[in-house]
């Protein structure tokens, strides 16, 4: 690395520690959004930001009279709801809505586009009517010009909640405790650029280079910000889910973008239990027989994916929470008492409990190897100082600090590496840190759709 | 791969003690939950627990230990360009601080050297930081991400900006379980797109507890003989193999590379891979055995070791562990002449959880960077001759400039007896 | 534009029921005689052609005699081996221009049965051996019968197995299909046990000019010349040989005039370099049934997917309700939807049912 990526690195640190000043709160692992069945969004221009400090012209489908948005508001539903958009035109050139994967759809109002009825520049809206007839994670995007109106920003996620609260579908085999939007895509600024010089006849979709790729609208580190960030006005969604281990955290993963990604979620596979918004099942009613496990999911261009995912720790070989019971130490007076057994099978009774999730054969198992002086390493900013999950170590002075509750930091991104870039400083572009705290830990608090905490839990 | 027993070092573990998890968070702020730190190198344990755990009826031979250098090196693109990589190479056995430094600059191999382990054994994966010796101006640590390694720990997960990095000098090993069968594959992550685009990518692959069974099991069926070898633990047999290649794609962008060398800055986000290789290589060098002499710029050592020369007796079921680790874009890969059975991804059985049989029968497959399926050849009908893995992105059947080469290998098929 | 080799029904069923009373040991063959060709090309502009772009294109004709003047198409003539046939055999004859290449033919997933194994090598500057093609070549100038039993129902690519990155971006490309039976008059099994009315076939290809025009002009290969196809970077997009507004569905199967709300298969197949992403513009779904002419061993639902290079997946859908006269039958997600720079255009098809008389949804996208 030639210099910057040492100051991009730090950069990333100094960005994290100002998120975590202005909230002093984890993020958590919520989907924020408009709930209702009756939506009015108004397609308007808008800048958004990069955090190399770049600014590019964007539509966005805004709320009503709110701020255009990177991606459009995502619009969140019960399965069965007749849903009703209203859209309104704001910009210069027709743009419509189409809605892949839902039923029924029509349309009034506007004019007959190609894929759709579109609203004109400054005449009346357009209202588009559907049945969300299944449950799953869906998108919207514009159906007019879309090579050039989805790069632009004109799309969004919809979420269709399952009947029995906490799945992802109608089968108990997709049940979760935490969710999170994974809505990908990329930003060629050539074209942004040729357009706020009005330039449109010079836009050439043959040629279209991507070089900044983004979550829920946001390059790394700016993934990491809160929800509803004021210095984002225009890219309100976060991504920076967490959970606590045994949690399982429902991944919806939306490609609104032209390439394919490879998301590939560090720390553990995910079961991937629907695509396209549809229940992995054999036959109506099998539940997720088809279900697959993968550590990186395909993301096909106008994809979803809905997958689970948990972390336990087990099978690593050592006790990842820390207990060292069976190593030097004095058990307490009332040892061996009622409860106090061998949980590892190594023939010795531990004095410590285990903790939910935690797998037996690896309790109270020494940590294998001896770690180099601290002179000899180099640390990150999500490093707690600690091997064990929970716990905080001693880190040489300045580093560290961005895992106070001493969580295991997971990198998630698009493992075509070159996408984790912004231009050229690294890390960055489409990529996030997902973090599992140790049971109990309060560690997944819900946010309310202002990006407030929820206390208690 | 080796496997080493050497005199345990000493461990030092301090202690943590808790009273039970849920005081945890208050626990924490009274304890150092920082293990022990010494100036350390190799560290190797003996297997003392006098437990099996990788089936092969010896107690005390489930620890492996291997020791990689992370450094630099030099390639050579089957047209002939040399390219400045950084990547790992093999030190086991080499315990000497001094010794491993000596053979471990300048010596980096593509793809770095192929871990496998067998399922039950431990690995004790010393990584030497080595340095960058045509780099002086470079100071960058190094890790060893294990790609797909199920419930990770951060501690070993390689990603720096959530754990530690190992700086030049010095050594960090790191431990893994091998977590069950399959195809992985590991790379440095720190500066990744950097250091993966340079080359610090390698194969990494399991055998599955099924291949140790007793002679004569009955698997649903089946009847598994001693030496039969199975992709995972199936059940059926239905992932028996005769002969397995592990294949990695990959790609570089020679003006990153030779902006590396040169010390400029670096096409990050512009990066256009130019040379599409397999293992390492492109295609007729793919096929060759000794064809990569041994650079003179890396200190005697063969930097592209390994061919994809797919070999094959008529008849043979030949698994195809592929993994893509290529930092740019997808490719597909393709068989000439026969149908692929896809048995497995990201190194997991192709089964649904209720153990329903997913396996497919397809000509390609496209991978993206960081995915990895195990496809089967069934050479029984298929007539001798030479057969040809290779990508239908077909303008990557290049090596740059030059035509006839590129992402491609060849399938021989030998008449049987 | 296109030629379809085609046994007439009333031909076929009793070569069927023939294969019946000799037990069915008896396997019939598909001989067709096909030729290559350098040909121009024109890539429509608009819907009726009215500008165009001429593209110096390789491409493939069916003809009846050795004689016959090549007129080749991209792709190449739809190849339909009857039910009862499992074996096809095609004679190729190189009339690609002298001084150019030899060329041969594969079709991915099916080992030929004569010559598999057998690829032309050449030996390059540093003494390397490398292959030319994937099995025995054709000079320019002479033929090859090529020939594969125990063909599988299913949806075939089949392209130019020489010097790949060049011959088949040329246009050496076309679609092999077969059923696995005859149903009745309206309905045909693709697979046992998948039953349609009619099929949609949608061959993908991609053109960039600058391989064509240095092709044309003698100039690939050569000093100061382009090498290579490494920075290949196509500008048009095609649907059975023509972008959208051109493009057409192909249709195959016993219902000529089907109507909404029937079983159609959707061949689709990627005679391109590149991954696209078909997806239903009518907000249908599919049920994705098999790929490379395998039956997957569960169906996916979905309302798009991925189509790699060089592969073929079939579909199973209902024709779209008559809601309008027109609808957007299949676009590309991955966006290739343009013209060169022209909006719009490139991977899109649209389905028409004409308003009064026949609701025709498949004839119509063919033009007629």
């Amino acid at each position: 690395m030639i210099g910057h990526g040492k100051n991009a690195l730090s950069g990333l640190v100094a960005a994290l520690a100002v998120v975590l000043l202005l909230s002093a709160i984890p993020a958590s692992a919520a989907i924020v959004g408009l709930e209702g069945t009756s939506f009015n969004l108004t397609a308007k221009a808008g800048y958004i930001t990069t955090p190399d400090g770049g600014s590019y012209l964007s539509w966005g489908y805004a709320n009503g009279d709110g701020p255009a948005q990177y991606p459009g508001p995502t619009l969140i539903v019960n399965e069965g709801d007749t849903v009703t958009v209203t859209l309104t035109n704001e910009l210069a050139t027709n743009v419509s809505m189409i809605f892949p994967g839902m039923a029924s759809v029509t349309a009034k109002g506007g004019k007959k586009g190609l894929f759709t009825r579109e609203a004109e520049p400054a005449k009346n809206a357009v209202t588009y009517t559907f049945v969300a007839e299944k449950p799953g994670t869906y998108m919207y995007q514009s159906g007019t010009r879309p090579e050039l109106q989805i790069e632009m920003g004109l799309f969004g996620a919809i979420i269709v909640r399952s009947a029995t609260q906490g799945q992802a579908y109608d089968s108990e085999d997709t049940a979760y405790d935490d969710e999170f939007l994974f809505l990908l895509s990329e930003v060629d600024p050539v074209i942004h650029e040729q357009m706020e010089l009005g330039m449109e006849n010079m836009v050439d979709n043959t040629k279209w280079e991507p070089v900044i790729w983004m979550i829920n609208g946001r390059s790394a580190p700016d993934t990491m910000a809160p929800n509803y960030a004021p210095w984002l006005p225009h890219q309100p969604y976060n991504c920076m889910p967490n959970i606590e281990a045994g949690q399982t955290l429902l991944i919806r993963l939306a490609n609104a973008g032209r390439d394919l990604h490879p998301f590939h979620t560090h720390g553990n596979h995910s079961t991937i239990v629907g695509r396209y918004g549809n229940l992995l099942e054999s036959v109506p009613g099998a539940g997720a027989d088809l279900a697959v496990e993968e550590f990186t999911v395909q993301m096909v261009p106008g994809s979803t994916v809905d997958s689970l995912f948990t972390w336990t720790g087990e099978g690593i070989g050592w006790d990842v929470y820390g207990h060292q019971s069976d190593i030097n130490v004095e058990p307490l007076d009332d040892f061996p008492g009622p409860g106090d057994v061998d949980h590892n099978g190594d023939g010795i009774v531990d004095w410590v409990d285990m903790m939910p999730h935690e797998s037996a054969a690896d309790h109270g198992k020494p940590f294998p190897v001896v770690l180099p002086d601290p002179t000899d390493l180099a640390f990150g900013g999500f490093y707690s100082g600690s091997p064990y999950l929970g716990l905080l170590g001693n880190l040489p002075p300045g580093e560290g600090g961005l895992n106070p509750k001493g969580g295991f930091a997971y990198m998630w991104h698009s493992h075509t590496e070159k996408e984790m870039v912004n231009f050229d400083i690294f890390p960055g572009g489409m990529m996030t840190m997902f973090i599992v705290t140790a049971p109990g830990s309060g560690g997944a608090m819900p946010m309310r759709a202002d990006g407030s905490s929820v206390e208690g839990r | 791969m080796k496997k080493n027993r050497n005199k345990r070092k000493e461990q030092g573990m301090r202690d943590t003690r808790f009273a039970s998890g849920l005081c945890l968070v208050a626990a924490l702020m009274l304890l150092s939950a920082t293990p022990a730190v010494a100036n350390v190198g190799v560290q190797c344990p003996p297997d003392t627990d006098g437990i099996d755990t990788n089936m092969d009826g010896l107690v005390d031979n489930d620890n492996v230990c291997m020791h990689l250098s992370a450094g630099d090196g030099y390639t050579q693109m089957a047209d002939g360009k040399l390219q400045y990589i950084f990547s790992y190479s093999d030190l086991t056995g080499i315990e000497d601080m001094d010794m491993a430094l000596m053979q471990g600059m300048r010596a980096a191999v593509f793809p770095a050297p192929t871990i496998y382990l067998r399922e039950g054994e431990k690995l004790y994966l010393t990584l030497t930081n080595v340095g960058m010796m045509d780099r002086p101006d470079l100071f960058d640590p190094h890790t060893v991400h294990w790609h797909g390694y199920p419930n990770a720990a951060s501690i070993f997960d390689g990603v720096p900006d959530a754990s530690i990095a190992v700086n030049m000098g010095a050594s960090l090993t790191y431990f893994y379980t091998s977590p069950g069968p399959g195809t992985y594959m590991y790379h440095c992550h720190v500066e990744a797109t950097e250091h993966m685009q340079m080359g610090m990518l390698g194969n990494l692959y399991i055998l599955p507890y099924q291949d140790m069974l007793p002679d004569l099991t009955d698997l649903n069926g089946f009847t598994h003989h001693t030496n039969n070898k199975y992709a995972y633990n199936d059940g059926d047999g239905s992932t028996y193999y005769d002969v397995d290649f592990p294949i990695q794609l990959g790609s570089f962008d020679p003006d990153f590379h030779d902006a590396s060398m040169g010390t400029e800055p670096l096409p990050f986000a512009l990066m256009t891979d130019k040379y599409a290789m397999l293992n390492g290589r492109g295609y007729p060098d793919t096929v060759g055995p000794d064809r990569i002499a041994t650079l003179e710029e890396n200190n005697g050592v063969n930097s592209q070791p390994l061919n994809s020369l797919v070999e094959a007796t008529q008849g043979d079921k030949v698994l195809l562990r592929l993994s893509n680790l290529n930092v740019t874009r997808f490719y597909t890969l393709a068989v000439t002449g026969m149908k692929m059975k896809v048995i497995g991804k990201d190194a997991k059985l192709l089964r649904g959880p209720t153990g329903l049989n997913l396996y497919y029968d397809t000509t390609s497959i496209t991978l993206g960077g960081g995915e990895a399926v195990d496809v089967l050849l069934d050479t029984s009908t298929v007539p001798p001759g030479t057969y040809f893995l290779y990508t239908t992105n077909l303008n990557y059947l290049s090596n740059d400039t030059e035509d006839f080469g590129g992402m491609m290998t060849e399938i021989r098929v030998t008449a049987g007896d | 534009m296109m030629t379809m080799i085609k046994i007439k029904k009333s031909f076929l069923l009793p070569l069927i029921a023939l294969a019946l009373v000799l037990g069915g040991s008896q396997a019939f063959a598909l001989q067709i005689t096909l030729k290559a060709a350098e040909f121009i090309h024109e890539v429509c502009l608009d819907k009726n052609c009215t500008t165009s772009e001429p593209v110096v294109m390789w491409g493939y004709d069916q003809v009846a005699t050795p004689d016959e003047a090549a007129n080749p198409t991209i792709p190449g003539p739809v190849i339909e081996l009857p039910p009862g046939d499992s074996t096809l055999e095609i004679t190729l004859i190189n009339e690609l221009p002298v001084g150019t290449e030899p060329t041969s033919l594969i079709i991915p997933g099916l080992p030929l049965s004569n010559g598999a194994g057998q690829p032309d090598f050449f030996i390059d500057g540093e003494g390397r051996q490398r292959a030319r093609s994937f099995v025995p070549e054709v000079a320019v100038g002479e033929s090859r019968t090529y020939v594969w039993n125990n063909v599988a129902p299913g949806t075939y690519l089949y392209q130019s197995g020489s010097h790949p990155a060049v011959q088949v971006q040329m246009g050496l490309y076309g679609a092999m299909v077969k059923d696995n039976a005859v149903i009745d008059n309206n309905t045909s099994e693709a697979y046992p046990g998948i039953h349609y009315n009619t099929a949609g076939l949608l061959v993908f290809s991609e053109i960039d000019p600058v391989l064509h025009q240095a092709v044309a002009n003698g100039e690939y290969g050569c000093q100061n010349c382009i090498t290579s196809t490494i920075d290949y970077q196509p500008q048009y997009f095609l649907i059975n040989g023509q972008p959208f507004p051109a493009s057409r569905v192909v249709t195959l199967g016993p219902q000529s005039t089907p109507a909404p709300d029937r079983q159609l298969l959707i061949r689709m197949v990627n005679a391109g370099l590149r991954s696209i992403a078909p997806t239903f513009g009518s907000g249908t779904y599919g049920e994705v049934i098999a790929e490379d002419a395998s039956l997957y061993p569960y169906t996916k639902k979905q309302y798009g997917g991925l189509l790699p290079p060089g592969k073929t997946k079939d579909a199973i859908a209902t024709t779209p309700p008559r809601n309008a006269d027109k609808f957007l039958f299949i676009y590309d997600r991955r966006l290739s939807l343009t013209n060169a720079a022209q909006s719009p255009g490139g991977f899109m098809v649209v389905g028409n049912y004409p308003s009064g008389g026949s609701t025709c949804f498949v004839q119509s996208l063919t033009g007629n």
